[in-house]
């Protein structure tokens, strides 16, 4: 929760900040600044681009602070926000899409047991995260918010502006997806059928 | 093997693989179904090896990160609290002295627009507000060839983002097509009068001391309109030889389209979108 002393607090805040004051707008800030750097840097390539958007969204918040209604969650408006910019740079390509290719890493030295495991974990890890780039953000985005951000469905709903029908479509369609993808690139594949696949293609 | 059954079972493996909250009426089938159907079987396999991936530490924000953002505000904007605040004082007279004379003569054409280079008020269902950045889209858009009718004193500047009317056509198309019913909509800013001095360096910070840059309508302009400013629009049209069309659309899902705000009524709070206040326009040619 950051610099917040508690939940209560928080609307306590937005009111100082809606009259202007940036401290208190300092203090949302602290508060939401991890979970939303974290939502928008699994929808980026990189940390600047990630940096870039978080720190775009918290200024648009500020300069819209007017426009929140108490009605709904600050961090619910917040993270519309956050996906919206996203959305609107993914499709102006500014993230461009990741290739899957870059997630068959090298398993290069398997005797090291140690080193292997360590690698496999990195190498499913950024497979998945590659994974959720490489589709529309349509899809993304409320697989981000529900197994990253912990979101239910109707805060997802929320945050997205679309139905809650939408969103456990988009989910289910996604997890499928996702499982294609991540299953055309090998990460599913234990090191071992892996490694009999490489030397089967390289003596056929 | 029968899509539509898979399809059906798909979603609920879905929800007992990643949620576990599948009842126990529709589990007792979809077992059944993982049985005898290969590629679910394999797609339950796969989601299972997908669940631990999704096993993460939460990621933290960049150490300076709100130091960073409050710089960028102290820089830039303000809180955005009616549209007059943000403008200077003289600022605001050379307006309202321009749009009482327009008023008082009648003369709509004379009205300063004010085309700012950020953002919009395009309403969500929800009632929050999106926007588009207009410098993205003036980066990208070739300036509009086509007729069009300057709406404003000075130049004959297109509004933000303004496009030829066959481009925004593809673009309203692919939109529909890529499924995002409720999606962004990179057409042209309407918003007036909202900036504040020593706004961020991708905003249009209007002037109004000096001459305004002013909107063209556009044929092939899309924007949204309350119902109750149709009238004040079409006479608007009229007097510049255009005329509207209301746009049709097929499943029902209204775009984001940038809203015309009638002259004087900036200062309003934003309305809640509700699709049946609002008339959905492209302007076009006779």
């Amino acid at each position: 929760m950051g610099a917040l002393t508690g939940v209560l607090d928080e609307p306590h805040l937005i009111e100082r900040a809606q009259a202007g004051d940036r401290d208190a707008f300092g203090r949302l800030v602290e508060a939401h600044q991890d979970r939303l750097y974290h939502f928008v840097r699994r929808q980026t390539r990189d940390d600047d681009q990630a940096l870039d958007i978080s720190q775009e969204a918290f200024v648009k918040a500020w300069t819209k602070l007017s426009q929140f209604r108490s009605e709904s969650r600050f961090s619910t408006w917040l993270f519309s926000i956050a996906a919206n910019e996203c959305r609107s740079r993914h499709r102006s390509r500014k993230l461009e899409p990741v290739s899957l290719d870059e997630a068959a890493m090298q398993v290069s030295d398997p005797g090291a047991q140690g080193a292997q495991v360590a690698m496999e974990s990195d190498e499913k890890d950024s497979a998945l995260h590659k994974a959720l780039k490489s589709l529309d953000s349509d899809y993304s985005q409320p697989l981000i918010l529900l197994h990253f951000q912990g979101e239910s469905y109707q805060t997802i709903s929320d945050i997205l502006s679309i139905p809650l029908g939408t969103v456990k479509t988009r989910i289910h369609r996604g997890h499928k997806f996702l499982a294609e993808k991540l299953r055309s690139s090998g990460i599913f594949e234990t090191p071992r059928a892996r490694q009999a696949s490489k030397v089967h293609k390289a003596n056929p | 093997m029968n899509e539509t059954p898979c399809r059906h079972f798909e979603d609920d493996l879905s929800t007992w693989i990643f949620e576990g909250t599948l009842a126990e009426k529709r589990l007792a089938p979809l077992k059944g179904h993982l049985k005898t159907c290969a590629s679910c079987h394999q797609l339950r396999e796969d989601y299972q090896a997908m669940k631990p991936l999704w096993q993460e530490e939460p990621l933290k924000a960049p150490p300076g990160f709100k130091d960073r953002v409050l710089h960028k505000i102290a820089v830039g904007s303000t809180p955005r609290r009616n549209w007059m605040a943000p403008l200077s004082m003289a600022a605001a007279a050379s307006v309202l002295a321009v749009m009482f004379w327009g008023l008082s003569t009648g003369d709509l054409s004379q009205l300063p627009r004010l085309a700012f280079g950020e953002k919009t008020k395009t309403m969500g269902s929800d009632g929050l507000s999106r926007r588009q950045s207009i410098a993205d889209l003036e980066k990208e858009e070739p300036k509009s060839q086509s007729p069009s009718s300057t709406f404003g004193r000075g130049g004959s500047t297109k509004i933000a983002g303004g496009k030829p009317a066959g481009d925004m056509k593809d673009e309203l198309r692919s939109n529909e097509e890529s499924g995002n019913a409720v999606g962004e909509w990179s057409a042209p800013d309407m918003e007036t009068l909202d900036s504040a001095p020593g706004a961020p360096e991708n905003e249009v910070v209007a002037d109004t001391a000096q001459p305004s840059p002013s909107i063209e309508l556009v044929p092939g302009l899309k924007f949204r309109v309350l119902k109750a400013d149709l009238p004040l629009l079409d006479k608007t049209l009229k007097e510049r030889s255009l005329s509207r069309k209301t746009l049709t659309l097929a499943d029902g899902n209204t775009p984001h389209l940038p809203i015309w705000t009638p002259p004087g009524q900036e200062s309003k709070e934003p309305l809640p979108f509700k699709a049946e206040i609002w008339e959905f326009l492209e302007i076009v040619a006779p």
